[in-house]
């Protein structure tokens, strides 16, 4: 009687228990990969029906060429190079616009952040600009810069420099002051202050600004392009529409899509380095 | 008002406070302070929220500017800096590690990298810190990052340390381990301290001297000299003596079970001395009007052999 007994009293305390909890994690886990499943599914269910329908003529094949068409012009020109060319021509602009643009907006941004009397003089200055829309001032930066380099560069500097200064700014006044009375009683000089206060306290408001910086950047590199370049993504769309190669078109607008997604993920991996400090990083 | 501290000074003046005032627009903060603070004093400040003490301290340290009077601290011997402050509540760098913070003000005076090494690993090592030196403050309680704040002050090695209730917003057990500490701490190298706070029973237990100021305008009422030789501290640490001795004193367990009674003992009589004489002090706190400190009690001076002097101001 006992030997049964604790046959039971044991299954009962090891088994359901352990696969309990197996059944919490795994209905955790599948829902997890159902969702990840998902997620893919849409894109991928749209992309589908779209080849279907491009196969039974249900669509006009002309503006809307099938999937498996682009994919395939997609690999030629991936082969032959072209997009390679393009890709890598309007990222090395995005690149330096980033630069030219971004390094300023943090100095300038944080400074004002730092100094009322500055931040008097050149607030007003970036209230008036910044409504202005950035793709309106392309004839004028074509003016100024000429067809080279520089224009697309200007303009990719000019979108990003906004949202980085307005929020580097943000970020250094919302700094509790008792930091910087730590700065001062330490004797911190003002580039001590700025590197190792103003700046790490500003950094996860400036990340922000960064990241609308980026998405910014790749609208106004396109528009640029579009109009005064003879090379990278944007050209290659426009030029697909003159040529009226519909499929190459969409190869341009699927790689702007691509290589968006590709910076935001850059940066948030970025974020999660660089303001692991905060409670919730 | 002008309280004279002490008569004829031992030790040389560190800070000195003439005739200071300090207006807000319309509202007085500090009401013509004077008071002279000995090198090597642990000099309190008390008094209720409103007194302008955070005031005087933050004057002190350089973060406010005075209306009229002045207030010095004597230049500091080269190559040390003059004063550092411990803040109240949280004032580390959530984006520094309890390392870098420790290290802030050594690096903010360019000192030598192997000399920031052995400073800040003592310092950490010291206030109990060494195991989360690569951590960031958020992953610490607030007692742990109030260690931080006072591990970055020490490793600056000051002369002056300038300290705002640095404990008000702890709990009760975290506050008590940490007076106990920092006294442990001070006693080995006799920074002049000024300390304020709005608990009596702390500045009681910390100081040599205490202040006592009056809210609006801040005046400053009393300077009570507090003899106290540190009783509390003796009985405490002949107490903690015990304890580290009880694995190894099988040998004599009778001498311990003294040493054990005394300590307790010890610590019961300064305890009951100590509630005594605060009762008292807290008791002309809240007369307001009355003009000075009260005398302790006779049988603590006898009992102890304490001394606490009192020298009364006289209002203008």
């Amino acid at each position: 009687m006992t030997a049964p007994d604790s046959a039971i009293s044991k299954a009962k305390s090891s088994a359901p228990e352990t696969e309990l909890i197996d059944i919490g994690e795994q209905a955790r886990l599948s829902a997890r990969r159902r969702e990840r499943i998902m997620s893919f599914a849409s894109p991928l269910g749209l992309l589908l029906i779209w080849e279907i329908a491009g196969r039974l003529d249900s669509v006009d094949v002309r503006f809307f060429p099938v999937p498996s068409g682009i994919i395939g012009m997609m690999s030629e020109m991936l082969m032959s190079g072209e997009l390679i060319e393009h890709v890598l021509i309007s990222l090395q602009r995005i690149l330096l616009g980033f630069l030219l643009g971004g390094i300023p907006a943090i100095l300038i941004g944080i400074t004002m952040g730092i100094s009322r009397p500055v931040r008097a003089l050149v607030e007003p200055l970036i209230i008036a600009t910044y409504p202005i829309p950035k793709s309106a001032i392309l004839p004028f930066i074509l003016l100024i810069f000429g067809l080279g380099e520089m224009s697309k560069v200007v303009m990719v500097a000019i979108g990003v420099f906004f949202p980085i200064a307005i929020n580097a700014t943000a970020g250094v006044l919302q700094i509790p002051p008792i930091y910087l009375d730590v700065g001062r009683s330490f004797k911190a000089s003002r580039w001590d202050t700025f590197r190792t206060i103003a700046l790490p306290g500003a950094l996860p408001f400036i990340m922000t600004g960064i990241k609308l910086g980026a998405g910014l950047a790749l609208i106004l590199i396109a528009v640029a392009e579009m109009v005064g370049a003879k090379s990278g993504l944007g050209y290659m769309i426009w030029s697909a529409w003159e040529t009226f190669a519909v499929a190459k078109m969409y190869v341009g607008l699927f790689t702007i899509a691509l290589i968006g997604f590709g910076i935001s993920m850059l940066l948030r991996e970025v974020e999660r380095v660089v303001i692991r400090w905060k409670a919730d990083a | 008002m002008i309280v004279a501290a002490n008569p004829a000074p031992r030790r040389p003046i560190k800070i000195r406070i003439n005739h200071l005032t300090k207006r807000f627009r319309n509202l007085v903060a500090v009401d013509d302070v004077s008071i002279d603070i000995e090198e090597g004093t642990f000099f309190a400040i008390v008094g209720p929220s409103g007194c302008g003490k955070t005031t005087l301290l933050r004057i002190l340290g350089g973060l406010e500017t005075v209306t009229s009077g002045e207030a010095t601290i004597a230049d500091p011997a080269p190559g040390r800096p003059q004063y550092s402050i411990i803040f109240q509540g949280d004032s580390i760098f959530p984006w520094m590690t309890v390392w870098d913070n420790a290290a802030y003000g050594l690096r903010m005076r360019k000192a030598p990298k192997a000399a920031i090494e052995t400073a800040v690993e003592h310092w950490l090592e010291r206030t109990g810190l060494t195991r989360y030196a690569k951590l960031y403050p958020h992953q610490l309680s607030g007692g742990m990052r109030q260690r931080v704040s006072i591990a970055r002050a020490f490793a600056n090695d000051p002369e002056v340390l300038l300290m705002d209730e640095p404990f008000s917003a702890l709990d009760e057990q975290n506050r008590t381990i940490l007076q106990q500490e920092l006294l442990r701490i001070w006693e080995t190298d006799k920074k002049t301290v000024v300390f304020i706070t709005h608990s009596v029973d702390e500045a009681v237990t910390l100081a040599d001297k205490i202040m006592v100021m009056t809210a609006s305008p801040g005046r400053a009422k009393t300077v009570i000299d507090v003899a106290f030789d540190r009783l509390g501290t003796a009985a405490g640490s002949s107490l903690s003596l015990a304890i580290v001795a009880l694995p190894h004193a099988v040998a004599g367990p009778l001498l311990l079970a003294c040493v054990f009674t005394l300590a307790v003992l010890s610590l019961f009589t300064v305890r009951r001395l100590n509630a005594g004489y605060i009762r008292t002090l807290e008791d002309s706190l809240k007369a307001g009007t009355a003009s000075g400190a009260p005398a302790p009690p006779e049988q603590y001076a006898q009992r102890s052999s304490c001394i606490v002097r009192a020298s009364f101001g006289s209002d203008p």
